[in-house]
Parts: C-alpha cells; structure tokens; sequence
C-alpha cells in the first residue's frame, strides 16, 4: 500500500465514557417516555372502564333485562315451558355494545399493566458498564 | 465488576456483522460497549476530517453512535456493518455542520463531472509513484490536509480505513463513477501541489 495515509488522530481519553453516558441517557429519556404513556394509557383505560361501567349499568336498567332475568326466580316454571322465547327474549335485552366497550376497557387495562410492568423492569442502558470505564 | 469484563471479552472474536445481528436478538448491551471500542477511533478520526477540530468530532461521534443505538434494528444481514456505520456518521456530520452553518457547503458539493479527466488512464495517475519520492510522512499530512472536505473524506477512506470506491460510494451516497472522478481529481490536486515550488525543494 502507498504511504498516503492521513495522521491517525488519538481519541479523547474520555470520549468512551461520554459516548456511552449519551446513550444511556437516551435510554432513560425513552424508557421515561415509555412510563409515561403507559401510564397516560392506564389511566384513560382506567376512567373509560368506569365510565362504561355507569354506562353498561344504566343499559341494563333501560332494556329491562333485570325483569326479564328475575322471572327465573319468580316464575321458573314460566321459564321453563317458554324456554326458548324467554331465552331469546332475555338476548334480545342485553346491552351488548356497552357490555363489549367494558370487556374492551378491561382488556385495555390489563395490556397497559403488561406494558408498565415490562417497562419498569427493564434496566435502563448499560449502567453497569460506566462501572468498568 | 470481572464478571462484567470477561462477558465484554466474549465478544472480541466476533465480526461486526455478526455482533449487530446478535444485538437484534439478544439485546445485550455489553455488545453496543463492544461496538464502541472498536469504532471510536474510526470514526472520531472520520469525523475529525470533516470538521476539523475535537469539539465538533466529539459531539459528532457521540450523535453517531446514539443513531446507531436507536436504528441498529434496521441493519440488514448481508451489509457491511462498516460501511453501514460510516455512512451515519457521515449524515450526522453533515447535519452537524449544516445546523451550525458555519462551513461553506459548496466544499461538500457535487462536483461536476469532467469527462475528459476521467478518460484519462487510471496508471496515469498512481498514488503509490506519485508518493515514494515523499519519504517524510508529516510533508504528505500537510499535503493531504491541504485538499478540500470533499477529497479529504474519500482518500481517508480510502488509504486509511482501506475500503473500496464502491464501498466509498455507498458512504458518500453518490454514484460509483463520480467517486471514482473525486478520487481521480483528489490525486490530480495532490500531484499540482507537488509540483508546487514548496516541494519541489
């Protein structure tokens, strides 16, 4: 090879360590950045489940399910003979869009702890390293 | 704090591709430590040739290596993990200085394309002839350090990390034949000023 080379510039002594601070501080900043919307999550979960709850309860008042559901206990044997009628009845009745907002808040919820969880125990980067610099 | 070393020193027989697809799977950070220990020299020197002074280089080398973190997903098996990283430093050096905009772009520019120069046979111009006369090694420094941004980052490339014009092209993201050109013009400019009065004392 020829003798063109350019002068090899010695680094920084302690460039490593500002390079490696860099990066966990980034790291940090997303993990921080990841807790915090788990968190904004977990708690818009958290209000929408309520809500939908106040909801789905006021859904089954206003269908008149709760009636259709006591004559199981009143007239059972009512029930019993019009099996079929009754049951479609009582389907009929049930709030289903309010009961699958609840279901999908609940679900929401319980993703938004999964995240938080896997977030929090994630160590951020490399700071056992700045041990050994 | 052993434990820790000799897990960096599991690595070390490891080539550069082969650690990044390790990364991808294994997420273990001792790698990206590992990655650093090589490539901080490379490209501080790099990037030192871009904006030269220890500052810019520094904050440039630590932008790097932050990008490199974050996109290490996208590196692709069958790429050159060096030419893959010099290509973000060199973006991240040119963002740098067009952010503090007190260098002239025209110096990273796009030359134009001179047919005439680049019919010229390669032997016409050979950097090994054209050097050996120059036995005193801070002469060609200051010869080399003398030529544009644009000419400095190919032939470092080049001569000191020892990679191909196409692999060149790849970094610079500019077409194979107007690398070559550049490359061509670099050494013309070097044999002009050699045949300055200076050296030819």
């Amino acid at each position: 090879m020829t003798n063109i080379k350019y002068k090899e510039i010695e680094v920084p002594q302690n460039l490593k360590k500002k390079v490696i601070l860099s990066i966990q501080k980034m790291s940090n900043r997303q993990l921080l950045i990841k807790k915090i919307l788990g968190g904004l999550f977990l708690t818009v979960s958290s209000f929408s489940l309520l809500e939908f709850s106040f909801y789905l309860v006021s859904e089954f008042e206003k269908s008149g399910f709760f009636n259709y559901a006591s004559l199981i206990i009143s007239d059972s044997e009512v029930v019993f003979y019009n099996f079929t009628s009754f049951t479609l009845s009582l389907i009929d009745s049930t709030p289903f869009f309010a009961i699958s907002l609840v279901v999908l808040s609940i679900f929401a919820i319980m993703k938004s702890l999964s995240y938080l969880a896997t977030v929090t125990s994630k160590n951020s980067f490399i700071s056992k390293q700045l041990l050994i610099i | 704090m052993q434990k820790i070393v000799s897990v960096s020193m599991n690595y070390i027989d490891f080539k550069d591709e082969e650690l990044i697809i390790k990364y991808q799977t294994e997420r273990n950070d001792d790698i990206i430590v590992e990655i650093v220990r090589r490539y901080l020299k490379i490209s501080y020197n790099f990037s030192y040739r871009f904006v030269g002074n220890q500052n810019d280089a520094e904050e440039i080398v630590q932008e790097s290596f932050i990008k490199l973190w974050k996109n290490i997903g996208k590196f692709k098996k069958d790429a050159k993990f060096k030419t893959w990283f010099l290509t973000i430093v060199r973006n991240t050096a040119l963002d740098y200085l067009r952010k503090k905009k007190d260098v002239p772009f025209s110096s990273f520019d796009e030359e134009s394309t001179n047919y005439i120069e680049d019919t010229i046979e390669s032997g016409d111009i050979n950097a090994e002839i054209m050097f050996e006369q120059y036995e005193n090694k801070k002469e060609i420094e200051e010869l080399l350090e003398s030529l544009s941004p644009n000419h400095r980052q190919i032939l470092y490339l080049y001569f000191n990390e020892e990679l191909t014009l196409d692999e060149i092209s790849k970094i610079i993201q500019k077409p194979l034949n107007t690398v070559k050109s550049q490359y061509r013009r670099a050494l013309i400019n070097l044999r002009s000023k050699i045949s300055a009065p200076k050296f030819n004392n």
